[in-house]
């Protein structure tokens, strides 16, 4: 069976685990992403019915999407017409002082949040992806962070949920059966 | 602790003290500064977070609590559990004043009897409260907020079919961060754009 994709449909049974994208997560907690209603209500479904697989890279991102969001709100708190900046590494080091803090206890409530649920599991702890996901960055042309993704969801899990295609967008492997599922 | 190394002195009782009832009694209960109170509208403040408290209101010592001045059956959790803590009462950090329904806990030393501020609070807790819409027992929040964060979502549908510690994890942290719109998703990667 060759890995497919799929738009999800809410009520259809889904193949258990699932590794979730770290986008459905940050959609979750954001309230202004436009996927938000749709992430929480795919991860309520989840919740119910399936074993939940994430990893630290799903953290990483998390965390980043928080603190780019939070810095962006407190700009915009303070001038409305302040334009969306992406948080660079420079930025989140010229802001640290004021933004980790005022972020900090948001972080540890997702993290808290995440780990909080009884079906979410970390990819085993002696999983070495440093040894398969170059190879399969070559082979798929993937950015490092979407071939740990797939990596660990290919080894882990049986479907995918991620809220944008273009991700992965033309991966093709006839050698694996996970599911895709496009939020 | 590391509240204590933010508010130093009286205001590390008062905020410990504010917290307490905050927990206990989340859907009366708000905290917030009385120089807000001249843009009336975000009189809300989760008092488990002082550094962001710190951050944003810069004299801690302008800080005020209010809740309702007939208490529930939890008021008398409340009440017992601050009276316990030693902090309120018995080192005089915060005073307690009632204004239209509302006990205000005020650190002591400030003066919001002059003027209509405290006033001016109080009217806004009472919109406020008549505004909270309960998610779940326990858990109330704004008609806005809820539509902000809840809207188009069939909580009743999760809560039927989740555990009850799943559903309020799950409900608790949807949306928790506000955010802003228009974000694209490549920021997510630490060295992408």
């Amino acid at each position: 069976m060759a890995l497919t994709y799929q738009r999800y449909v809410g009520g259809e049974s889904i193949p258990s685990p699932v590794y979730i994208d770290a986008n459905v997560w940050v959609s979750h907690f954001v309230s202004a992403r436009p996927k938000h209603g749709t992430s929480s209500t795919v991860l309520g479904d989840l919740l119910i019915q399936c074993e939940i697989m994430v990893s630290t890279v799903v953290f990483s991102e998390v965390w980043w999407a928080v603190l780019e969001h939070i810095y962006n709100e407190v700009q915009r708190s303070q001038n409305p017409k302040a334009q969306l900046v992406r948080l660079s590494l420079p930025l989140l080091k010229t802001n640290s002082e004021w933004l980790l803090p005022e972020a900090k206890q948001k972080l540890r409530e997702v993290s808290e949040t995440i780990t909080s649920f009884t079906s979410v599991k970390m990819v085993p702890p002696n999983t070495e992806p440093m040894k398969f996901v170059p190879e399969v960055m070559v082979s798929h042309q993937l950015a490092p962070s979407d071939a740990v993704h797939f990596s660990l969801a290919n080894s882990f899990a049986k479907s995918l949920f991620t809220e944008d295609q273009k991700d992965f967008d033309g991966l093709t492997d006839p050698t694996s059966s996970l599911v895709v599922y496009i939020v | 602790m590391e509240t204590k190394e933010l508010f130093k002195d009286k205001y590390v009782k008062s905020q410990d003290a504010a917290t307490v009832v905050y927990r206990y009694y989340p859907s009366h209960e708000y905290v917030g500064t009385i120089g807000q109170l001249a843009n009336y509208g975000t009189a809300e403040i989760p008092v488990e977070q002082p550094q962001q408290l710190l951050r944003r209101y810069d004299d801690p010592a302008s800080l005020v609590t209010i809740r309702r001045a007939e208490p529930a059956a939890e008021d008398q959790l409340v009440t017992y559990l601050t009276g316990s803590t030693g902090v309120a009462n018995s080192q005089r950090v915060v005073e307690e004043q009632q204004v239209r329904g509302y006990v205000v806990l005020r650190p002591s030393g400030t003066d919001l009897t002059s003027g209509s501020l405290l006033e001016e609070f109080a009217g806004l807790l009472e919109h406020l409260t008549q505004e909270l819409v309960e998610v779940y027992p326990g858990f109330t929040v704004t008609r806005e907020d809820y539509q902000c964060r809840f809207g188009g979502v069939e909580l009743d549908y999760y809560q039927q079919r989740m555990k009850p510690d799943v559903f309020r994890s799950f409900v608790k942290s949807m949306g928790t961060v506000r955010g802003v719109d228009g974000l694209s998703d490549r920021s997510l990667g630490e060295y992408e754009g």
